[in-house]
């Protein structure tokens, strides 16, 4: 309930802020990681809005702040933020968890200077809309039965091959 | 004449994909055990099951033939190119019950590209896959990039005879020592220095990154993997991308050069004959094309216009992507779509041409070798020096390789064969691939780099692409991975298998 209330909170302060939007002349609907690198090169360093799950971990950056690569349509993308900004994800994606839901205001850049070229975000802001969580995981124990069922044959075939191999070798 | 297989040499072929089968179940364990020390138990069901299926089935092709241990020629090819077939299907039972795969197919492709160390993938939600899974795919990278008739020998499993045909069959023709058992330990031996070395290295990058130990120690064993058997797998769908490192790409491209070089040239180095390293005409072919791929990809993505950075940084990107071509890796730093979009055509043809060129032969590598690429240049300019050169004389061509040799007319002949085999291949393939309606360009890269087994991909291979076109990348794959001659001689047999099979129901 704490986090549900928590991530409200956060949505609202940053609808009422609204300065993300404005400043990126957006109608209000953010990008998807996919849609941001397939974006029109003639937006490359225009600030942008996109959402997606963080992944992973968030990472050192040299020179300082952090990358968050979040994860949208099957599509990572880097997001360079200050170590603050950071420290704000509590769940990032892997096979346990689904990461926190963020949305991010920032630059885009095709090939940033900054960073070797990369293409990247660089986050103004970052918001957590949907905190993760633990996932839930199937298991289907008629895998093992079937296996298992499976490892006795396999042990009984390699005895009788050896003793089919023996009787012929002699 | 075409040599006929009898029904016991179908029956010798059976049993010794048998033997792969067995050795691809048994090599699961080590992602069940990574499964239960990250106590992902849905995943370890998955192995328990992979087991369960392709153990049974390897032990029953095995009883096809419990007695003959020898194996000619002809076995081996027909053993050679069924086994790696069989043994994807095998490698791919696990992973079809990943639930990151929409069918069997996309997990065999992926089985098969693993195993061909080409590295395309078509795997969904890689970000959320479990640490067992990620471990099999690399580990298919680890048992392919040795060759899975090379780590069936080391283990010596049922192949006392006939070990140096299937070796030769398995695109591998120089013996590093007098015994084929102590040449295939030698390869591991190589294989686990670099790969413990780039572990270790890799590991430090990653604590410094900011990872966990745990997550740290699986990431770096499995770059090492990717990377040195020049495979090109991640373990996130962003693949060397997710770190943001150069350090991670410093350790990256030393790996790749190594696992690009061949296993011989690596025994003579460890023996202190280092001058064998720019004496070798494979290196330094390999060497020049780099240089000038760099050189001619780095000026491409300044004409671009799209990297304005530093010389340095247009360096970094251009020589990287370069190497991965080059040596087959695939580990790529830009989004696949930038490829045709952002990198320019310069760049573009630099990165074909080094991906078709491949690495060194008896290496890890694929595409059609630095060894013959020396040999067709230097054929060409015996010819050129002959036309000039007055009628009575005799010209002969030396090259380094391993020791002096004299270029032979069969020598430059075999080596323009299999140069015209991936040729035709890739312009094949590029074009199966605009059949099916994607851009050209994006089609004959991705050909090259799967016939080439290199991995770099401009994002048509995915699960959503078409059946077809999964089914030709795979056949390229395989076809590429043994340099065609080992699956030309299985279709030659199968071929006459049919025609005297009708032949007898005419008679009848």
């Amino acid at each position: 309930m704490m986090r549900f209330l928590m991530a409200l909170a956060l949505t609202v302060a940053f609808a009422a802020s609204g300065s993300g939007m404005a400043h990126a002349g957006l109608s209000g609907d953010a990008m998807s990681p996919a849609e941001v690198v397939a974006i029109d090169r003639a937006r490359d360093g225009s600030v942008i809005v996109v959402e997606g799950e963080a992944i992973g971990e968030h990472l050192r950056a040299r020179g300082g702040g952090r990358w968050v690569n979040i994860l949208g349509d099957e599509t990572g993308l880097g997001i360079w933020v200050t170590d603050a900004m950071a420290e704000g994800i509590e769940y990032f994606g892997d096979h346990r968890h689904d990461g926190d839901i963020v949305r991010v205001v920032g630059v885009v850049n095709i090939a940033c200077d900054q960073h070797a070229g990369e293409f990247d975000v660089h986050a103004e802001s970052l918001a957590t809309i949907a905190v993760g969580g633990p996932r839930e995981m199937e298991i289907q124990p008629i895998k093992g039965v079937v296996g298992a069922a499976g490892m006795v044959l396999a042990f009984l075939l390699w005895r009788y091959y050896r003793q089919r191999r023996e009787r012929r070798m002699l | 004449m075409w040599l006929r297989l009898r029904l016991s040499d179908l029956r010798t072929i059976v049993h010794f994909v048998g033997v792969f089968v067995v050795g691809i179940g048994a090599a699961m364990i080590v992602p069940l055990a990574t499964a239960v020390l990250w106590r992902e138990w849905g995943a370890a069901l998955d192995y328990i099951l992979g087991m369960g299926v392709t153990l049974p089935f390897g032990f029953l092709l095995m009883h096809a033939d419990v007695v003959r241990e020898r194996i000619t020629y002809a076995h081996a090819f027909s053993i050679t190119a069924l086994g790696w077939l069989v043994a994807s299907l095998a490698a791919a039972v696990p992973l079809a019950f990943s639930g990151n795969y929409p069918t069997y197919l996309d997990a065999a492709f992926d089985a098969l590209s693993g195993l061909t160390t080409s590295g395309l993938t078509v795997v969904t939600q890689l970000d959320h896959m479990a640490q067992a899974h990620n471990m099999w795919r690399h580990l298919t990278h680890l048992i392919g990039g040795q060759g899975i008739v090379v780590a069936a020998l080391s283990l010596a499993v049922g192949l006392k005879g006939g070990g140096f045909s299937l070796y030769v069959a398995e695109a591998r023709d120089e013996r590093i020592l007098p015994n084929i058992l102590h040449t295939v330990r030698f390869i591991w031996v190589v294989t686990a220095t670099y790969v413990g070395l780039g572990t270790a290295v890799l590991f430090g990058v990653m604590l410094r990154l900011g990872m966990t130990p745990g997550r740290g120690i699986l990431h770096a064993f499995w770059a090492a993997i990717a990377t040195y058997d020049t495979g090109g797998f991640g373990p996130q769908s962003m693949n060397a991308m997710y770190y943001h490192s150069s350090t991670f790409e410093f350790v990256t491209v030393l790996l790749m050069i190594a696992g690009a070089l061949n296993f011989n040239l690596h025994a003579q180095v460890w023996r202190g004959g280092y001058d064998e390293l720019w004496r070798n005409i494979e290196t330094r072919v390999l060497a020049f094309n780099i240089l000038v791929l760099s050189i001619a990809g780095s000026a491409g993505l300044a004409a671009s216009r799209v990297f304005s950075g530093a010389p340095f940084e247009l360096w970094r990107k251009g020589a990287y992507h370069v190497l991965s071509a080059h040596t087959g890796t695939g580990h790529q730093t830009v989004y696949t779509n930038q490829w045709l979009t952002d990198m320019g055509p310069g760049f573009m043809a630099a990165i074909l041409l080094a991906m078709a060129a491949g690495g060194a032969v008896s290496s890890t590598a694929g595409g059609i070798k630095a060894l013959r690429i020396g040999i067709i240049v230097r054929s060409l300019m015996q010819q050129v020096k002959e036309a000039l050169a007055p009628s009575a004389a005799v010209s002969r061509t030396r090259y380094h390789h391993l020791r002096g040799q004299i270029l032979t007319p069969q020598v430059a002949a075999a080596a323009a064969m299999v140069f015209i085999m991936y040729a035709v291949t890739y312009v094949t393939g590029g074009f199966i691939g605009a059949e099916y309606g994607y851009d050209l360009r994006g089609a004959m890269f991705e050909s090259i780099s799967a016939t080439a087994n290199v991995g770099l991909s401009t994002g048509i291979t995915s699960a959503a692409m078409p059946v077809g076109l999964k089914v030709t990348y795979m056949l390229q794959m395989w076809a590429g991975r043994l340099e065609f001659l080992a699956v030309l001689a299985l279709f030659a047999h199968l071929v006459l298998g049919i025609r005297r099979v009708v032949s007898r129901v005419g008679r009848a």
